[in-house]
């Protein structure tokens, strides 16, 4: 009897280390694993912040560069007041204007409109519009007579970034001359020789001693008209995206019923001579009577109110130069330190796969909010976009949406 | 379904709920005294519209609190289910002023980051309210929900299969569509014409044609319709309240204007490809006959 109830006892017994082990031992077991695993995970994590540590500049640096900006920008104003002064005349050959889409000219005071140029180039990211630059550079009497030592180093700074930018851009243009048969003189390529002769003039000029500039006081005593450097920029921006630039919207162009962005339907951004300018926007055909009005508001008010606009109450775009330079600079922190954690590059041939998204930040930089307006199709590629805003903190500051595409 | 509280699906439902499916628009109190009316700030997801006697509804609702508050026992399945099947946690069915017909297009990742990002709004009070539907309408309300059929999210680089998407899901169609004694005008889809009646604005408004005749956007070029909607998207738009008498629209600018130029010109894209339907909306009639400037434009 005994050994029979032994016998009922040891299953019983050998259940209940079953359930004890279930109950004890599996759970200690998974809590042992997560543990490692979120070891790893936050090593991993801390190992990935170092890295982007080491491919980032300090955000102080950064800081301290918009302050540099906003000043010129400052100089770039009062230049403007001084200039709003004096007659204007339109250095563009009435081909290049009439024919091209989108422009925004500034007066031929150097400073003033490179300060522009930038801040257009920075608007966006780079691949996401095609910019073709036209720049004339006259050869002025005198080196410019309101600047100082330092603007004049920062003149040559722009110089030789703009001599730069045209030699990429000059394909661009190349193809855009050949389709609108415009004058051959107008390349960049004779362009930029000028430029990189001004800019040679320039290093001469600053590495003579202080006796080859004129003085504050005898700078003061000048005519501006005769010391701008004479510098002509005219951008062209187009507003679409690459993809369907090549296939969409030249299947538009070619369709009666659709009105597109096809180049020669661009609308056209003008600042600078009134008369001019206003009846070229007429002339080029795209855009009605309301928004011709519209465009010489513009000039007058520095602000585009369409005709149209007057539907709703409110249209309205004014060009913040300053804004969207903060924004480029955050733009292009986050594309380099994406490019060096995963190799991702805008420039890569058929880069399709991107995730589209724009951000907030909060007083100190750091990331607020985030929109994610296209996913990529993949929810690895967009979490890992998101990582790297955060990565990529803290920024400078910048009021507002800041829109970007980051490939994964 | 259970929904994952993962970054990139709450940032691609903050962009969807608040600029293309527009929930927060219809349950949240909305500012008349601005243009488009805003939803006023920290209420949102709160509770909004009340759709009555008073404007023609045949009952009483209120587009209810969607906070965690009001949806915390709610499982992300119910939630999702009553977004896209119009049926809620309790099993009884939504009136169609919630446009879950239209959500029924939503796809699995979409539908999924709505929930995500509706699950972390901050929770609001929730107010008593007491749905109440006239006979017949009680019974047949029970037979419009369908089941989701959990369709394949659109190929992104298909500009027009995007953007009849989007439009579906920011049912452009239910504003933009005249009215036959209540019912949708379905042989004029599109068509604009809808009358609505603005708070704090005398006489009537109506909705733009958005068909692809000239009367509609047949006059308007893509870059034109993508830049009117993005010039909502400044903060100085908001920054001043509407001068008292002036002209206000229903239409959500402040949300919409969040779209991206991409989506933009995709719902452009897709409405020119809709049937041409003729018709010159006086978008508003004041009192006495006397149209308003914004009459002559879609």
């Amino acid at each position: 009897m005994g050994s029979g109830r032994e016998s009922r006892h040891e299953p019983f017994h050998y259940r209940f280390l079953g359930i004890s082990l279930l109950v004890h031992a599996l759970p200690l077991a998974a809590l042992i694993s997560y543990s490692v695993d979120w070891v790893e995970r936050s090593e991993s994590i801390e190992s990935t912040k170092n890295k982007a540590a080491a491919h980032l500049e300090p955000v102080a640096e950064e800081r301290e560069s918009v302050a540099e900006q906003e000043l010129d920008d400052e100089l770039a104003e009062l230049t403007k007041k001084a200039l709003e002064s004096f007659p204007r005349d339109i250095l563009l050959s009435p081909e290049v204007f009439n024919q091209l889409p989108a422009v925004i000219h500034q007066e031929k005071d150097g400073t003033l409109g490179l300060d522009e140029l930038f801040g257009v180039a920075n608007q966006a990211p780079v691949h996401h519009r095609v910019a073709l630059v036209e720049f004339s550079a006259r050869t002025s009497p005198a080196p410019q007579a309101l600047v100082k030592n330092n603007m004049l180093k920062n003149e040559l700074f722009h110089l030789k970034r703009l001599a730069s930018n045209l030699g990429t851009l000059e394909q661009e243009f190349d193809d855009f001359r050949r389709e609108h048969s415009l004058e051959e003189d107008k390349s960049p390529t004779r362009m930029r020789k000028t430029v990189l002769e001004e800019v040679v003039r320039y290093e001469n000029s600053a590495k003579a001693d202080g006796s080859t500039l004129p003085s504050e006081k005898e700078a003061a005593g000048k005519s501006m008209n005769q010391s701008n450097v004479g510098v002509e920029v005219a951008v062209f921006e187009a507003l679409v995206e690459k993809p369907l630039w090549e296939s969409e919207q030249k299947a538009e162009i070619n369709s009666p019923r659709v009105r597109s962005d096809a180049p020669d339907q661009w609308e056209i951004w003008i600042r600078g001579d009134e008369s001019k300018k206003g009846k070229a926007a007429q002339a080029s055909g795209v855009v009605g009577d309301g928004h011709a009005q519209a465009l010489e508001k513009m000039l007058v008010t520095g602000k585009f109110e369409s005709g149209e606009g007057h539907d709703e109450g409110v249209y309205s775009k004014s060009i913040d130069t300053v804004q969207e330079r903060r924004q480029g600079l955050v733009v292009n922190r986050i594309y380099e330190l994406s490019k060096a954690l995963y190799g991702s590059d805008y420039s890569q041939e058929g880069f399709w796969e991107q995730t589209h998204l724009r951000f907030l930040l909060d007083d100190h930089g750091y990331v607020e909010r985030v929109q994610i307006m296209r996913s990529s199709g993949s929810r690895e590629a967009d979490r890992k976009a998101i990582d790297v805003l955060h990565l990529a903190e803290p920024y400078i500051y910048v009021d507002g949406w800041i829109e970007m595409h980051l490939p994964m | 379904m259970d929904v994952a509280d993962a970054p990139e699906l709450i940032g691609r439902g903050d962009y969807l709920v608040n600029h293309v499916v527009g929930c927060v628009l219809c349950h949240s109190p909305r500012d008349w005294t601005y243009f488009s009316g805003p939803v006023k700030p920290g209420e949102e997801g709160a509770g909004g519209a009340i759709y009555d006697e008073s404007n023609g509804f045949p009952g009483h609702l209120r587009a209810g609190n969607i906070t965690p508050e009001a949806l915390g026992e709610w499982s992300d399945g119910e939630v999702a289910h009553s977004i896209v099947a119009g049926v809620n946690a309790s099993g009884d069915s939504l009136f169609p002023v919630m446009p879950y017909p239209y959500f029924r297009s939503l796809c699995r990742e979409d539908l999924q980051a709505i929930v995500a990002y509706i699950r972390g709004l901050s929770g609001k009070p929730v107010s008593a309210h007491q749905r109440r539907l006239n006979f017949p309408l009680n019974m047949i309300v029970n037979f419009i929900p369908k089941p989701w059929e959990n369709p394949q999210c659109p190929d992104a680089s298909n500009e027009l299969a995007y953007g009849k998407y989007l439009v579906d899901l920011s049912f452009c169609a239910s504003c933009h569509t005249p009215r036959d004694g209540g019912h949708m005008d379905k042989d004029r889809l599109f068509a604009g014409g809808r009358e609505f009646s603005v708070p704090g604005v005398d006489g009537v408004v109506r909705s733009s044609n958005l068909t692809s005749h000239e009367t509609g956007l047949g006059a308007w070029s893509r870059q034109r319709f993508v830049r009117h909607f993005k010039a909502f998207d400044q903060a100085e738009f908001l920054a001043k309240p509407l001068p008292i008498g002036s002209f206000n629209s229903p239409m959500p600018w402040h949300s919409y204007g969040g779209l991206s130029e991409a989506d933009l010109g995709a719902i452009y894209a897709y409405l020119m490809t809709l049937q041409p339907i003729e018709n010159r909306v006086e978008v508003w009639s004041r009192p006495g006959g006397d149209v308003g400037t914004t009459g002559k434009k879609p």
